[in-house]
């Protein structure tokens, strides 16, 4: 039996109150830690005081309840329409904490609300974006920004009370380290959710051993209300060189997380039906707009950003086998609920800095190797290992250095001083510097998928072969491959079957003495832009090598066939000679 | 297949492509020995007539190994270019071996140290499990990362009247020519373009009026240094040797372990179609490196290792793995040390155009530990070893933390970030493998249908252990049965297989041998079928296994039947060795 089919609950099904409750009570049990910790390490690691920390535990239960709910609905052009579980992102702690240690809340406030733009730009110029965010530029900056954020979160490790024995930092972060770490290598299971907060409870009793840890403020602290606006600090309305230095790392971290979060919305569309369907763009669009939505009113509210988590609500509906709306709706209202517990909040204030600073190393240290997961996610060719290793090692080198502070000065030494911000320039200059100059030249050529336009493909693959200085042989063999590939999408049953004649697009990619033909039949032109796009999220659908080309094996070095919903792709390379 | 090579080691490239690549070779040495040995001796407060005699024994030194080698004598030699200097990783526990007793502990810490190393080879297979890819791809990141504040240091290194803006210029421009070139060049541009980044950034040093080279005229043209230099050995060891001497051995095998990785990728880089390593010549190039420290040591300078990254970009930059290669760096270091002016000459190039190159060098050191972190692949378990051993180490390089609390002496070592996150790396591994809820059950036989009733049994008490009903038992059984009857045939003896199915016959001395590796739990059996068809050096191969990469085949087998009653079945072919796992899936 599938999981599609252990599914009691679709998307669309109305659950029982009591189920929905009970669920939403599961889901919050597994992101929990990834809320309230989050925000906690983020705000104690950036050195910032209670008051503040007390408004933005509050702000993020809020606004994480708010959106799982929104992401449950469809308004507009807002929600994904399935249960998909918010939680504060771990991705932003390291820039976070960096911004908080460099200006305040307010600077991190400022940098969250600009870089939520980057998620409207992102849904209109996707393609694009991805052509120079590459894997190679992401990963590179992760892996930059969790080297650049260390030394903070390893400044913590000597925050005590100045009473305390000098040991007491080191032992407690030690302790915290082993404990967690010992537990997230040797356990399995559900117990491994839970061994950051064993991690930080052994590491809270050693801290108490030592007689450093201070517990008033749990007292002091109500049952029910809601936090002092004090924290809430506003903006930072004066951009200076830190703004400018971090904005590019928050910016890349964004695009990131949406470019993970399409995947997620995908996912996410498929685990809640018991047969899988076709991908529904307007709710990818929805999610993401959504997420954006998130970064916007946390940089508002002065909290750091919260985004989808696809393996949580993934697991969630896998465990329960539902995966109804309503879990989203109960699931937001528990969150807010919890909002007004200020005790809660209290409880996570006391965790002392040194047990902080260890569990930080150890997300850094998880960033990182998310960073070489991402560089190596499209292969590694000596370019690109060019690309990665110089943007990493002008970053590091350059954030341990005042190079530029000694010879400009002020504001723009500052800015180019800041490894991340270098790093991060350099390698997406490197990446359209490869782009740019790529030998490989691309032609484009359009028209209704009918044989009556045959001589119109002829004389387009007529001029490929004379671009390409081919021999009357060689040419001749592009345009037989590419008038057997007309005539085999023309066969497709899908063409008998559309109302319209469909529309046909050929990509033509010249490099060295072959040419790579993409014919897409595209059936169904809505949304195409995105779909394109999106591609490599789709897996359902695909069937491969279908269509009839036994004569088109006899011209083709190599014939590719995908089909989609409404789309057919033939990718055929002719090699050919002068 | 790698295009980019135009010459392979046994390949006999022009003598102007050699004296060109060999030169690029000795240029990209050159640096990091003259640096390192100058970075020891003054950090560790020593006088210029040891600089001068400690510089001149590590050219002397580097260029006979890297010479041996290139070279495949009995035991020793790695057969390939493998470039020899001092290493960086010993700097940080040199310098605290200079300051606490002079070059006289340093030596005698290093002769120890050489002989840690020469066990090592001898314990390879068992070293092997420790230390991982990922143990030694994040020791190859973290020296990456830590020693790139010392090289971006020497951007600063310009003539007092030299304009502020010259040595990040100078560098700039020679970074910039540098990687376009190699981004974008090809052919015989790509040969010269470190040179083109070199000369081109000295050209701008020269502009800038920050190119001296005064200290050439003042040199003899032939010469030894002083002999006053040599330092000897401490005979009495005190407390400071016994203190530093575990620094040593650990960094001693962390840097040993490191080699076997880089004489097998050297190996891989340097063949058009990647090979089985040889692992005599991985022997070789250990028990090199083992004589490297030790002459080292003797001789007082600090110890030597592998350039591995500054060889594999050398054969990445220039397509030339020629072994004369070796023999020409090798016979220009040493000519070197005995040519003081010209040795005089190269260390005129100016600071900031090494800093660049040697920051492309790093760069390349740095990805280099990334492919071999994920080689392997990188589960949440390995994720966390490695990203937690970095981020250790890359945090403690930057603070006081263990000297605040315990001292200079252990302090200073605790706070070595590549040490601490070498460590960090081998004992979670070591924890992981310890810890392993598999238990593993093994069998060795012939591989002969007559061993069948012995794997029979072997599985059925297996199937009992895990407590499987009689279906599942039976599904076991039958897999292990088409497993062995698919190597069997494999083995050209399907004709001996019927026959002994009719007359079974004892098996004879010279029949492979089939080890069965089965990893038991609840709902799943995992078996390992090794079939070695040539058991020479087999505990090696296994123990290196994850570094080979050729002579992989998949799915040749005829498996239909075993399909049928596994889950998962997964054929890998090396030379002499094949093995098939098979995944069976059971209930209670």
């Amino acid at each position: 039996m599938s999981a599609g089919e252990a599914l009691r609950y679709e998307t669309d099904e109305r659950c029982p109150p009591l189920v929905a409750l009970s669920v939403g009570f599961q889901g919050v049990a597994i992101t929990i830690t990834s809320v309230v910790l989050y925000v906690t390490i983020t705000v104690r690691a950036g050195g910032q005081d209670e008051g503040y920390l007390s408004w933005a535990v509050f702000a993020a239960l809020v606004i994480v309840g708010a959106l799982t709910a929104l992401q449950a609905s469809k308004v507009r052009r807002f929600g994904s329409g399935h249960l998909f579980l918010m939680v504060v992102t771990p991705t932003f702690i390291a820039i976070s904490v960096l911004a908080l240690d460099k200006g305040g809340p307010e600077l991190l406030a400022s940098l969250i609300v600009v870089s939520s733009l980057a998620y409207l730009v992102l849904a209109w110029r996707l393609p694009f974006m991805r052509r120079v965010i590459t894997p190679t530029v992401s990963g590179t900056v992760i892996m930059l920004i969790a080297v650049t954020v260390l030394p903070v979160a390893l400044n913590r490790i000597d925050e005590v009370p100045a009473d305390a024995p000098d040991a007491t930092g080191p032992v407690a972060a030690l302790v915290t380290m082993v404990v967690s770490t010992g537990l997230a290598l040797g356990v399995a299971g559900i117990w491994r959710l839970w061994t950051p907060l064993i991690g930080i409870a052994s590491g809270c009793v050693v801290v108490a051993l030592f007689g450093a840890y201070e517990v008033a403020s749990v007292a002091d602290a109500a049952w029910v209300g809601v936090p002092n606006t004090s924290g809430f600090k506003g903006f930072d309305l004066t951009p200076g060189p830190d703004f400018w230095a971090l904005l590019p790392a928050f910016v890349v971290v964004t695009m990131v997380g949406a470019i993970k979060n399409i995947g997620g919305s995908v996912a996410v569309q498929q685990v809640g039906r018991r047969q899988p369907r076709v991908t529904d763009f307007r709710l990818v669009q929805g999610s993401l707009n959504t997420n954006g939505l998130g970064v916007l009113l946390s940089g508002i509210a002065g909290t750091p950003p919260s985004t989808v988590h696809t393996s949580r609500t993934v697991q969630l509906i896998n465990l329960t086998g539902v995966a109804s709306r309503r879990v989203g709706y109960a699931y937001g209202a528990i969150y807010v609920g919890l909002a007004f517990l200020p005790k809660l909040t209290a409880v996570l204030t006391t965790i002392p800095s040194p047990v902080m600073g260890a569990y930080i190393l150890t997300a850094l240290g998880l960033l990182f190797v998310e960073g070489i997961r991402t560089v190596m996610q499209d292969g590694l060719d000596a370019q690109k290992a060019m690309v990665v290793g110089i943007a990493f090692s002008l970053g590091v080198g350059l954030a341990s250095q005042t190079i530029f502070a000694d010879l400009l000065g002020g504001t723009w030494g500052t800015l180019l001083d800041n490894g991340v911000l270098v790093g991060a320039l350099v390698a997406v200059a490197l990446t359209m510097f490869l782009d740019l100059t790529s030998p490989q030249r691309r032609e484009r050529f359009e028209a209704d998928l009918s044989l009556s336009n045959l001589p119109k493909i002829d004389g387009f693959l007529r001029g490929l072969a004379s671009q390409m200085g081919w021999s009357e042989a060689s040419g001749q063999r592009l345009r037989l491959a590419g008038e057997e590939t007309l005539m085999s999408l023309l066969q497709s049953e899908e063409f008998e079957s559309a109302e319209d004649a469909p529309r046909l697009i050929v990509l033509a990619h010249l490099e060295g003495d072959t040419v790579e033909l993409e014919f897409m039949a595209v059936f169904d032109e809505e949304n195409l832009e995105d779909r394109l796009a999106y591609l490599s999220e789709e897996t359902e659908g695909v069937e491969e090598g279908e269509i009839s080309l036994r004569l088109l094996r006899h011209y083709a070095s190599s014939i590719n066939h995908q089909k989609y919903h409404g789309l057919d792709i033939v990718t055929v390379q002719v090699r050919g000679s002068g | 297949m790698s295009d980019a090579i135009s010459y392979e080691p046994d390949g006999h490239c022009p003598p102007g492509v050699t004296a060109i690549a060999g030169l690029q070779g000795v240029v990209l040495a050159l640096a990091p020995i003259v640096s390192i040995v100058v970075i020891t001796a003054r950090a560790g407060g020593q006088d210029a007539g040891y600089f001068s005699w400690a510089l001149f024994a590590a050219l002397i030194i580097a260029g006979v190994l890297t010479a041996l080698q290139a070279t495949r004598f009995p035991r020793f030699g790695a057969g390939h270019i493998l470039i020899m200097g001092p290493t960086p990783n010993f700097i940080a526990i040199s310098v605290l071996a200079l300051a606490e007793g002079g070059p006289e502990l340093l030596a005698s810490l290093t002769v120890v140290a050489s002989l840690f190393y020469l066990v090592l080879a001898f314990w390879l297979p068992f070293l092997r499990r420790v230390v991982t890819p990922v143990v030694t791809g994040t020791v190859l990141m973290l020296i990456a990362a830590t020693i790139l504040p010392v090289a971006l240091d020497r951007l600063h290194d310009v003539p007092a009247d030299a304009p502020e803006a010259a040595g990040p210029t100078v560098a700039l421009v020679t970074l910039v020519v540098s990687t376009v070139l190699f981004l974008r060049a090809s052919g015989v541009w790509r040969l010269w373009s470190p040179l083109i980044g070199i000369v081109t950034g000295s050209v701008a040093a020269a502009l800038f009026g920050a190119y001296e080279i005064s200290s050439v005229g003042d040199a003899a043209w032939v010469g030894i240094p002083d002999s006053g230099g040599f330092p000897g050995f401490n005979l009495t060891p005190g407390s400071s040797f016994w203190s530093l001497l575990p620094a040593f051995v650990v960094v001693t095998l962390a840097g040993g372990v490191k080699n076997v990785s880089d004489s097998v990728a050297i190996q891989q880089a340097s063949w058009r179609r990647p090979r089985v390593p040889d692992f005599r010549l991985v022997q070789g190039s250990l028990n090199t490196n083992g004589l490297g420290i030790l002459a080292a040591g003797i001789f007082g300078t600090p110890p030597n290792s592998v350039y591995s990254g500054t060889s594999v970009s050398l054969i990445g930059f220039t397509g030339v793995a020629a072994r004369r290669i070796g023999y020409v760096i090798g016979g220009t270091l040493l000519a070197l040390a005995f040519l003081p002016k010209l040795t005089a000459f190269l260390l005129t190039l100016p600071s900031p155009v090494m800093a660049a190159y040697i920051l492309t060098a790093i760069a390349l050191l740095f990805v280099s530990g990334v492919r071999t972190v994920v080689q392997d692949g990188l589960d949440a378990q390995k994720a966390l070893v490695v990203g937690l051993a970095f981020s250790l180490g890359m945090g403690i390089d930057n603070q006081t933390i263990f000297a605040d609390l315990l001292g200079h002496k252990w302090g200073l070592l605790l706070d070595n970030g590549m040490l601490v996150g070498a460590l960090a790396a081998v004992l979670m591994t070591v924890f992981l493998d310890l810890t392993t809820t598999q238990r593993r059950s093994r069998l060795e036989v012939e591989l002969s249908v007559s061993a069948l009733p012995e794997i029979d049994r072997f599985l059925q008490v297996l199937a009992r252990d895990v407590g499987w009903n009689e279906a599942s038992t039976r599904r076991l059984r039958s897999a292990g049965e088409e497993a062995l009857l698919s190597l069997v045939q494999h083995d050209d003896t399907g004709q001996e297989m019927l026959e002994s199915l009719v007359h079974p016959v004892q098996p004879s001395e010279d029949e492979p041998r089939l080890i069965i590796q089965a990893r038991p739990d609840a709902g799943m059996v995992e078996m390992e079928f090794l079939a070695v068809f040539d058991e020479e050096n087999l505990e090696d191969r296994l123990a290196c296994l994850n570094e080979e990469s050729e002579g992989l085949q998949e799915g040749e087998l005829s498996l239909r039947l075993l399909r049928h009653y596994a889950s998962s079945v997964h054929h890998q072919k090396y030379h002499g060795l094949d093995i098939v796992t098979v995944q069976v899936k059971g209930s209670r």
